[in-house]
């Protein structure tokens, strides 16, 4: 995520690093049951803290909507050290009670992040549909 | 069907003070959510919390939402939504890098399709720099 704070960018970057575009709804499938979303720093993080937010368009039934799935906070002492931290997260996991009726057209993934520019994190997104 | 609606806010006010959550995602004004039609209650709360810049050593803030408005059939409610503190020893030269999802409350809260819900959000303890609160509600 390299754009500025308060922008929505598409997500469509495959796994494999291939433009995979937005998610195609396979045959049958008509909600989406469970949103999984995992955010990490990918660069050396600015001292500020950002809340990130996913925007879901395209193919749901009742329109376009926003969700809030992830925070990032980094600090630094007044100091200068070298070292080097590893910081494991696990996912945003959330299951929609009624899930998400879908129409039949691709689903379109955005990403934003509020607060202020963290750098450059990395967000990956995994829908369940069913 | 669940359907999303989401707000945030820099909490700028002072501590015990509540400040009204209407900033869309994109910055701008989208003011109070109306329930959308069809929906009868709130089924889930979810909320994340940063602070926005450097944060303020040896104090810590808990952070509550209000829902209030003509769209609640029952009165007013305060719901926590998480914590945050920070700490120093001796001189800081280290950091700290956290990570997390955000938090997904499971509620039942009868609204009527229609009307405005107002989101107002307020912090306890110390001020500790300039938070940002952000919240998705879901309605079934």
């Amino acid at each position: 995520m390299t754009q500025a704070t308060a922008v929505f960018a598409v997500v469509e970057t495959g796994a494999d690093g291939s433009t995979a575009g937005p998610i195609e709804v396979p045959r049958g499938k008509k909600f989406i049951t469970k949103i999984k979303v995992s955010v990490v720093p990918n660069a050396q993080p600015v001292v500020t803290g950002a809340n990130f937010i996913i925007k879901l368009s395209g193919g749901l039934a009742e329109g376009e909507q926003e969700i809030v799935c992830y925070s990032t906070q980094y600090e630094e002492g007044g100091g200068t050290v070298t070292s080097t931290k590893v910081n494991k997260s696990k996912p945003f996991e959330l299951t929609p009670p009624g899930g998400m009726m879908l129409n039949g057209n691709d689903i379109v993934i955005n990403a934003a992040y509020v607060g202020t520019d963290p750098g450059t994190p990395s967000i990956s997104v995994t829908l369940e549909l069913s | 069907m669940t359907y999303y609606m989401t707000r945030h806010d820099s909490m700028a006010q002072a501590v015990n003070t509540y400040v009204e959550l209407l900033t869309g995602t994109d910055g701008g004004t989208p003011g109070r959510i109306k329930v959308p039609d069809g929906k009868t209650r709130i089924s889930q709360i979810i909320s994340a919390i940063v602070v926005d810049g450097g944060v303020t050593v040896d104090i810590g803030s808990n952070f509550t939402l209000k829902l209030s408005g003509t769209a609640l059939r029952e009165a007013e409610q305060e719901i926590g939504v998480g914590g945050i503190g920070g700490t120093e020893v001796g001189t800081s030269v280290g950091n700290s890098l956290e990570s997390y999802p955000a938090d997904v409350q499971f509620v039942d809260i009868k609204v009527k399709a229609g009307s405005e819900l107002i989101l107002n959000g307020a912090y306890s303890g110390t001020d500790l720099g300039t938070p940002f609160m952000s919240i998705t509600l879901g309605f079934d």
